[in-house]
């Protein structure tokens, strides 16, 4: 019982990371919202199945990432098509430094030009901190799989974030303007 | 993870992810320091991780933001209060109390981040100094350990080859606690390797200090010797575009 109730307090200090893992996938606050919610309505009569040396971040990866995809399959939204409104939405102050706004648009809008799939493994890695190993098993592909996804990740961001000023002048890369919960 | 020859992204992604073994860290610098083309490679892969933590951080689900509005005033006000009663006890009844945005925190040990200010300038390679900027942000022992042992073992090396290093250790969101007085079991060491090494500095994140005030209601204390700068994420963002190496363990 308290081995429960000590994973139950632990499950609930995840939420801010999940949501934000949830947010960097879709780039649409009020659809990570639903898939956090889902993530948690689905694990907490689970709590019992998780192993002992299974880590409960990665657990929870898992599920989110199976309800995220199960979202993928239904409703076929398109890398690059988050709105751009909701890139600049949450957690950003007009009030703050607007050097690091500018900078933090722009990633996001990089990162909503990746993939789905390599988009998936470089948060994983980078905002959840996950082992190769635990992304390999969260997203149940190959370890080299992950490598390889990650590494085109970071090549395409590093290409996109180094063009990004020389492109904007020349009408360039920005997102499609398209919010995919209108598609839904 | 055993690096492969030539040294390729992939080693310098397992390196970057903390994925690599000791052994193999080290042959990926010693190839960085002979190789600037593939050391400024690893620092731009590893400031792309940097931004991508970046270009989050400041995200929270939507329920959590109006309760803490709403809670602004006297959470503020909770933590001017608790925080003036924590510095006047602490100071009458130890002499010391850290005040976390309070640089009195490091008398015992003035820390100057930069004091020259070449650690602005872009990475030298014929200036033979090594800059390595080390971030801790998961608040397990065992990493904070696995930090503390590299950063101990890269500055005997470099001491033992009588060659120039410059170390900084930033920690913010979780990692923080390693640097609370109260909270880290790693306080007397991190006292301990503070004045054993001048060239090494030991970074706390101010947001990370004033969101946990804001949570817990009362004044985080911060291990003396400890600087406090604006943001952490920030800073090892800026080192890496400085020339910095950037190691997340």
């Amino acid at each position: 019982m308290i081995l429960r109730l000590q994973q139950r307090s632990q499950l609930e200090a995840l939420r801010p990371r999940m949501y934000r893992l949830a947010w960097s996938w879709c780039h649409d606050a009020d659809l990570a919202d639903e898939l956090t919610q889902a993530a948690y309505a689905r694990a907490i009569p689970r709590l019992g199945s998780l192993r002992e040396e299974e880590r409960l971040e990665a657990w929870m990866c898992t599920i989110l990432s199976n309800l995220f995809r199960d979202h993928l399959r239904a409703r076929k939204p398109q890398a690059g098509e988050e709105a751009l409104d909701a890139l600049q939405d949450p957690g950003l102050s007009p009030d703050g430094d607007m050097e690091e706004h500018q900078l933090v648009i722009k990633v996001r809008a990089a990162i909503a030009q990746l993939p789905y799939d390599q988009r998936m493994v470089v948060t994983l890695v980078d905002l959840m901190e996950l082992s190769y190993a635990e992304v390999a098993k969260t997203l149940d592909i190959p370890a080299g799989t992950v490598m390889s996804r990650l590494n085109r990740a970071r090549g395409r961001l590093r290409e996109m974030l180094a063009d990004k000023d020389s492109a904007r002048g020349e009408g360039g890369s920005s997102p499609k303007v398209v919010n995919i919960r209108s598609r839904r | 993870m055993k690096p492969r020859d030539p040294i390729d992204d992939l080693d310098l992604h397992s390196v970057i992810d903390g994925e690599a073994d000791a052994d193999t860290v080290a042959e990926v610098f010693s190839h960085m320091h002979e190789d600037a083309e593939l050391a400024a490679r690893g620092c731009e892969l590893a400031h792309t991780k940097d931004l991508v933590r970046l270009a989050y951080a400041t995200v929270e689900p939507p329920r959590a933001k109006p309760r803490a509005t709403r809670r602004r005033w006297w959470a503020a006000a909770a933590v001017v209060v608790v925080g003036l009663a924590t510095v006047v006890a602490g100071a009458v009844l130890r002499g010391w109390h850290a005040n976390p945005v309070n640089r009195s925190s490091a008398e015992d040990r003035v820390v100057v981040l930069d004091p020259d200010g070449s650690g602005r300038e872009l990475a030298d390679p014929s200036r033979q100094e090594t800059r390595i900027v080390f971030q801790l942000a998961n608040p397990t022992t065992a990493k904070a350990d696995e930090v503390l042992n590299e950063i101990e073992g890269v500055l005997d090396l470099y001491s033992r080859e009588h060659r120039q290093v410059r170390i900084e250790v930033v920690a913010h969101g979780d990692g923080l606690s390693h640097f609370r007085t109260r909270l880290s079991r790693h306080a007397d060491r991190i006292l301990s390797m503070a004045r054993k090494y001048p060239n090494l500095t030991f970074v706390a994140c101010r947001n990370t200090i004033e969101r946990v005030n804001r949570e817990q209601g009362f004044a985080a204390s911060i291990l003396p010797g400890v600087e406090i700068i604006e943001s952490g994420v920030n800073h090892v963002a800026r080192r890496q575009a400085e020339g910095w190496a950037y190691i997340h363990l």
